[in-house]
């Protein structure tokens, strides 16, 4: 996958400040005093399993409401948002990568790589479906538009989900254990990628990994343990 | 509300019964613009139906099943109903020695076989004198031929129930017969009738005479159509009475009868130029010693005494249906379950609730569509395929067809259906976002 003429993008920068995160059951599961990311700039967030790694990116992304705490992103705190006010943030501002790609597996390329197309307003839909497009094209998936998903190879499928990602032309790429189900040659190649975008086009990526020769690729890694984050690289 | 009343009435029926099925589609129609405004799901919906075909596919049968059962039902009642009106069409008043007006009907309009009291021959004498009959024709059964049943009649008769004959002349002695459209006789075949008719017929009881066919009834459309027709004056004499006239009459058959010679006959049929005439008759024909009745009131009675079975078989459907319909709302919400991870990516990326509640819907929605499609050909299929079997079985041509009726059920079933769609919808915008995307 080679990233070419990603264009300028302002990336939004990460404030996180008291940031509790709970289970249904009351139980903590992550605490975070505070935490600072730069716009434009790449984080790794690593650690071992059930550290609470996922379930901090499902807060900045809106998809957990914590218990108490603030994430804002470039002044906007999502933690105090309705739910509808959430969603239209993420549509609006956040790429999503998910560890299994989770794609619709009888649609084609194009359909799961502009699948927010259906639900955006009419005057954007074209300009959604091209940008997909646009990208299935960089990642080498031109051809393969139609062609339905669960013939994809592993790095295909992974490709069509970040061309999915990059479809609402987010600020934000938020990507959760992306190379879990990847061998080790395209796991490296979608990280260099990933953190090759966030650099040519300024977005603000943070990925999710338990992989440490991965993460060293991204300009900063934290390193979670027990829901706290207990190693910084910047610190 | 008057203007509406006399503009209402003032429609083509074929445009009220549109609009009737546009007002019943209205409330699904309404409910699918309101739940898709501003979206476009119709690539996930394929998706979602391409995903589970075969659950997709039994449930899409298990709806056209249910919509054809009442569809065929509704439709076949009516076919038959229609069918034996039809075949009654032709017998105005009915004159007959006092008994049961249904076992008269039933053994002189349908030509089920039974025993009836004969009426003399003065009797029919008084009828077909009387200055307002323009037809009294005795109408005489009980022998067969080949299971089809033998009746002694005029030939005014054949020509008042069938109009020109298809083939040949109408019978001019009494060992000639006219048969009827799909009578299993052909032109110059020459038969003994049997006495009595199916397994107790006596084949031998008429020994020695014979009948002639020389000429085809046009279809009517009735039990008629599988009879063969015989001068009465041939029914008595193979029974070895007088045959309705004197001696010196000769070979004289039909009209006027010698009420001396005149050996009884279980009906007449009668006719006259007005149907206050007709009334007239069965007024003056109703009396101790012989009754008058219109076939086609008896039906009527009939058909309302069997209103309760109507209903019953209505509501049967009816009831068939909803279950049906709660079935598969409740399967519905199972399979939504299945897309439950599919549903929350889309929430994850950015879709609202609202999203999620029309892919659902219109997921939903497709599927009843389909099944009642399907419902309403196959419950036409089998409306036709039954009258077939009810036609062959009983002559009397039963054409069950899908008409506005139908369709009108049809729609109503297919709006409630919609409006029921948004349970199985809601249930799925109600669900755990991040517990659907994880598992």
């Amino acid at each position: 996958m080679a990233v070419l003429d990603a264009g300028q993008h302002p990336g939004l920068p990460l404030v996180v400040t008291d940031l509790d995160l709970r289970g249904i059951d009351g139980r903590p599961l992550v605490s975070l005093p505070r935490l600072n990311v730069t716009a434009g700039s790449s984080l790794a967030i690593r650690g071992p399993s059930g550290a609470g790694k996922s379930t901090l990116l499902h807060a900045f992304s809106g998809l957990v409401t914590p218990a108490g705490g603030r994430v804002v992103w470039g002044g906007t705190d999502i933690a105090g948002l309705s739910d509808s006010a959430r969603t239209r943030f993420r549509r609006q501002n956040v790429g999503l990568i998910f560890q299994d790609f989770l794609l619709f597996e009888e649609l084609g390329a194009l359909d799961n790589a502009s699948l927010s197309a259906a639900f955006a307003p009419r005057a954007e839909r074209a300009a959604l479906r091209d940008r997909a497009a646009s990208w299935l094209n960089r990642f080498g998936l031109g051809q393969a538009g139609t062609r339905r998903a669960d013939s994809f190879s592993g790095g295909e499928r992974q490709r069509v989900a970040v061309a999915r990602a990059l479809s609402n032309d987010p600020a934000v790429i938020l990507a959760d254990e992306p190379t879990a189900s990847l061998d080790r040659a395209t796991a490296d190649r979608l990280i260099d990628d990933l953190v090759a975008l966030s650099q040519d086009s300024g977005r603000t990526l943070i990925v999710v990994t338990h992989d440490a020769t991965l993460a060293t690729r991204l300009d900063r890694v934290v390193t979670m343990a027990d829901g706290r984050i207990v190693e910084d690289s910047d610190e | 509300m008057n203007s509406f009343g006399d503009f209402w009435a003032g429609l083509p029926a074929a445009a009220q019964d549109i609009l009737v099925v546009a007002l019943l589609l209205l409330p699904g129609l309404a409910t699918g613009l309101i739940v898709l405004r501003g979206y476009a799901p119709g690539r996930l919906v394929r998706a979602m139906l391409r995903r589970f075909s075969v659950s997709n596919g039994i449930f899409v049968c298990l709806i056209a099943v249910s919509v054809a059962i009442g569809v065929g039902l509704t439709a076949q009642e009516r076919g038959l109903r229609q069918g034996s009106a039809r075949a009654a069409a032709a017998f105005d008043l009915i004159v007959a020695a006092p008994g049961s007006e249904i076992t008269v009907m039933l053994a002189a309009v349908y030509l089920q076989p039974s025993d009836v009291p004969l009426l003399t021959g003065d009797q029919y004498t008084q009828i077909a004198t009387d200055p307002d009959v323009t037809l009294a024709a005795p109408i005489a059964f009980g022998d067969s031929y080949d299971g089809a049943p033998v009746v002694g009649t005029t030939a005014d008769f054949v020509t008042h129930l069938a109009g020109d004959l298809a083939d040949g002349r109408i019978f001019a002695t009494s060992a000639e017969a006219v048969a009827g459209a799909f009578a299993p006789v052909a032109l110059g075949e020459s038969f003994t009738p049997a006495h009595g008719h199916g397994a107790t017929a006596e084949d031998a009881a008429h020994a020695g005479s014979s009948y002639t066919i020389i000429g085809r009834m046009a279809a009517t459309g009735s039990p008629w159509d599988r009879a063969i027709l015989v001068p009465i004056e041939g029914v008595w004499e193979v029974h070895g009475l007088a045959n309705g006239h004197a001696p010196a009459a000769g070979d004289q058959i039909g009209p006027p009868f010698d009420a001396a010679y005149f050996p009884g006959t279980p009906a007449v049929l009668v006719r006259a130029d007005a149907l206050w005439g007709s009334y007239a008759l069965q007024s003056r024909f109703t009396r101790p010693d012989m009754m008058a009745f219109f076939p086609g009131t008896v039906l009527a009675q009939m058909h309302s005494l069997m209103r309760d079975v109507r209903e019953a078989m209505s509501l049967l459907a009816v009831v068939t249906q909803v279950l049906v319909t709660v079935s598969i709302l409740a399967g519905l919400v199972i399979l939504t379950r299945i897309f439950a991870r599919g549903l929350a990516l889309l929430r994850a990326i950015g879709a609202g609730r609202r999203f999620v509640f029309a892919v659902v819907w219109s997921y939903s929605a497709t599927l009843i569509a389909a099944g009642s499609l399907l419902g309403l050909g196959l419950g036409w299929l089998a409306a036709m395929g039954f009258s077939h079997v009810i036609t062959a079985r009983t002559d009397i041509l039963v054409t069950a067809s899908v008409t506005w009726t139908e369709v009108q059920l049809v729609a109503g079933f297919v709006s409630l259906t919609l409006i029921l769609a948004l349970l199985p919808a809601l249930a799925a915008t109600r669900r755990q976002l991040l517990t659907d995307l994880r598992n």
